[in-house]
């Protein structure tokens, strides 16, 4: 186990220094911060002035030097829009993000779990496609428009809920609802199809013939079994979570991570895109460990082997 | 969770049977897989259900716990110590499942749940149907590992179903049947998937675990040798019907139906030498097909023309030996 998980650490890190260099040069491909901070009548020398204060004025393969030599001391610069350094900016927003993910997962898990499993406990039943409609309707619809509709009727027209920004509990309820929509339908649909396997399995009959009541026979005998490819799911879909929840940002303006990021590309703020990729890549990193070490727990198999 | 019913009444000396299928019959949308049969087993006594692949053998053990999920349908009567089965709610037939009727499986990696310790499926049972304390139950899962042969019993509660043997994982499946003292054993092919040698210790395992508890045996298989080592009593099964009925013995020796005179003749182990092995022509009836007459007859030697015009009714050619031939005596007598 160990070794697995030493491996994977050491694998993750190659990705992720490739992934912070492709960022690297990508992000000076939006074009030079000056331009937008300096006024439009600026003197060359107010630029030079500039891009040497910002260490924008090396060369493109010195700065890149520079970066790494920085970066492996987790010094990832000043932000120019905040004026404070980069990862303090990308830190400050993380909490936020990660309770958002952590509380939109478990209960995303807490209706999707017993949804799938009643659908396939009565396969073809009217139960069964109430839920797959369900399900396949909030898999497929746009988060974006899902988002906005709700901002008309339950902020706009009925005024129960604030539109944007983060306060009581009253302004987690639509962020919540927007980043569970899909994970609900797709893990949904992933247990209710484990479930139609593993309960007809022949540890379930066997089980059923000891005289197990339906209850054991579903959420212990056969959910334990079903267990591998949802938590495949869900790791995904969390990890899209901690990415930044994007729409979440755009449409309700939340604190986030995915907030940062996207005012960072606005604002050609280098340093901030950088340590904002690194700190999501990392989370994401952590999050896939942590779905190995699920996977162990839920299978001894894996545990052994 | 026992009910009065399931009570052993002391001494167990009635004549009634203990088990009692009339007319049972299971169906698949059009596939019939048993085609009614009837059938009784005394308290006490071991009766091999013998019948090749897709003859209703395993279906009716099935049938029997209650085990036809939809879409399979069920119809006919099974009393059980003189309680209806058939058409009983899933709630009710889980007080029977286990102290009344317990079954052991064919395949013993799929009858055992791979993400759970040994232990903790045996202790389940003792903790869930007796609500037992877990002390309680562990100690009582070591004393059934060791009944059924499982060395160092309590080094092994940990371990998962793949760490055991082919035949150590049956065995397991064997002592969690046994658990709640079943009055009835359906053991379904038990040791097909093994090889000779682990097949031999558990029929005898099966053996002397019913002669000792009493309890009733039925024993599903495919293979008449393995049915003489364990039961008492043969019916055999072609097509969804009993074709013959009889001692074990007494059948072995003294065939009274074409069938179970073909299927002696095909087994290696009652021939001298391989080439006067006979194979039975032909293969089984298509499982939707419907019979006028005898399933057996377009592949049976003796087949005249009012086989496959009239079903036989069973025959009774000796003191406890029946068989639905309509030559059945010309065949017990041997012509």
């Amino acid at each position: 186990m160990l070794k697995f998980l030493s491996v994977r650490l050491t694998t993750s890190l190659i990705a992720l220094t490739g992934v912070m260099v492709i960022v690297f040069f990508l992000a000076r491909l939006t074009g030079s911060p000056a331009s937008l901070y300096l006024p439009v009548d600026a003197t060359d020398a107010m630029v030079e002035a500039f891009n040497r204060q910002n260490g924008l004025d090396k060369p493109l393969v010195s700065q890149f030097v520079d970066f790494v030599a920085n970066a492996l001391r987790l010094d990832f610069g000043q932000s120019i829009a905040q004026q404070r350094p980069a990862a303090t900016a990308v830190l400050s927003a993380m909490p936020q993000t990660i309770l958002l993910a952590a509380i939109a997962m478990g209960l995303t898990l807490l209706l999707a779990i017993p949804l799938g499993t009643f659908a396939a406990l009565s396969p073809n039943s009217t139960l069964d496609r109430g839920i797959t409609l369900f399900s396949l309707f909030t898999a497929s619809i746009p988060d974006f428009w899902f988002a906005l509709v709700c901002v008309l009727v339950f902020s706009v027209s009925l005024g129960l809920l604030p539109t944007s920004g983060q306060g009581g509990l009253s302004s987690w309820v639509l962020p919540v609802a927007t980043v569970m929509l899909h994970p609900v339908g797709v893990i949904t649909q992933v247990v209710r199809g484990a479930m139609l396997e593993t309960l007809n399995a022949g540890y379930v009959q066997n089980a059923r013939a000891r005289g197990y009541s339906w209850r054991r026979l579903a959420f212990r005998h056969a959910l334990r079994n079903a267990a591998l490819p949802i938590i495949t799911v869900a790791g995904d879909r969390a990890g899209g979570m901690v990415n930044g929840a994007v729409i979440v940002s755009a449409v309700f303006a939340w604190p986030g991570i995915g907030k940062v990021l996207v005012d960072a590309v606005y604002n050609r703020d280098f340093a901030v895109i950088q340590a904002g990729v690194f700190v999501v890549g990392i989370a994401v990193i952590l999050l896939n460990i942590l779905v190995d070490l699920v996977y162990a727990a839920a299978d001894p198999r894996i545990r052994v082997s | 969770m026992t009910t009065e019913i399931l009570k052993r009444p002391a001494g167990e000396t009635s004549a009634r049977p203990l088990l009692s299928i009339a007319g049972l019959r299971v169906r698949y949308g059009r596939t019939h897989a048993v085609r009614g049969i009837d059938l009784d087993i005394m308290p006490g006594e071991s009766v091999a259900i013998l019948g090749e692949s897709g003859s209703g053998k395993s279906v009716t053990g099935k049938a029997v716990m209650g085990l036809i999920n939809p879409p399979g349908k069920v119809a006919g009567s099974v009393e059980f110590d003189g309680m209806q089965l058939v058409g009983r709610s899933e709630a009710s037939l889980r007080a029977v499942r286990g102290p009344g009727i317990a079954m052991v499986f064919q395949d013993s990696l799929d009858a055992l749940n791979p993400v759970f310790s040994i232990g903790s499926q045996i202790i389940e049972i003792f903790t869930v149907r007796l609500s037992w304390s877990g002390q309680q139950a562990r100690e009582e899962a070591i004393r059934l590992m060791l009944q059924v042969g499982i060395v160092n019993p309590e080094s092994r509660l940990d371990d998962y179903p793949h760490q055991f043997s082919g035949g150590m994982r049956q065995r397991i499946c064997i002592a969690m049947a046994i658990a709640l003292k079943p009055r009835l054993l359906i053991a379904d092919e038990p040791t097909t998937a093994l090889d000779v040698t682990v097949q031999a210790g558990i029929l005898k395992l099966i053996s002397q675990l019913q002669r000792d508890s009493g309890m009733a045996l039925l024993f599903v298989t495919h293979d008449l040798a393995v049915a003489r080592q364990v039961a008492r009593k043969l019916v055999v099964m072609y097509a969804g019907r009993v074709v013959e009925r009889g001692p074990i013995d007494d059948v072995f020796h003294r065939p009274a139906h074409p069938y179970t005179r073909a299927l002696l003749g095909s087994n290696p182990g009652s021939v001298k030498h391989w080439s006067e092995l006979k194979p039975i022509a032909g293969n089984p009836p298509d499982k939707s097909a419907v019979f006028t007459g005898c399933a057996f007859a377009p592949r049976c030697p003796r087949a005249v023309r009012m086989c496959s015009e009239r079903e036989p009714d069973f025959v009774t050619v000796a003191d406890g030996r029946q068989s639905r031939c309509h030559f059945a005596q010309e065949m017990f007598d041997g012509r």
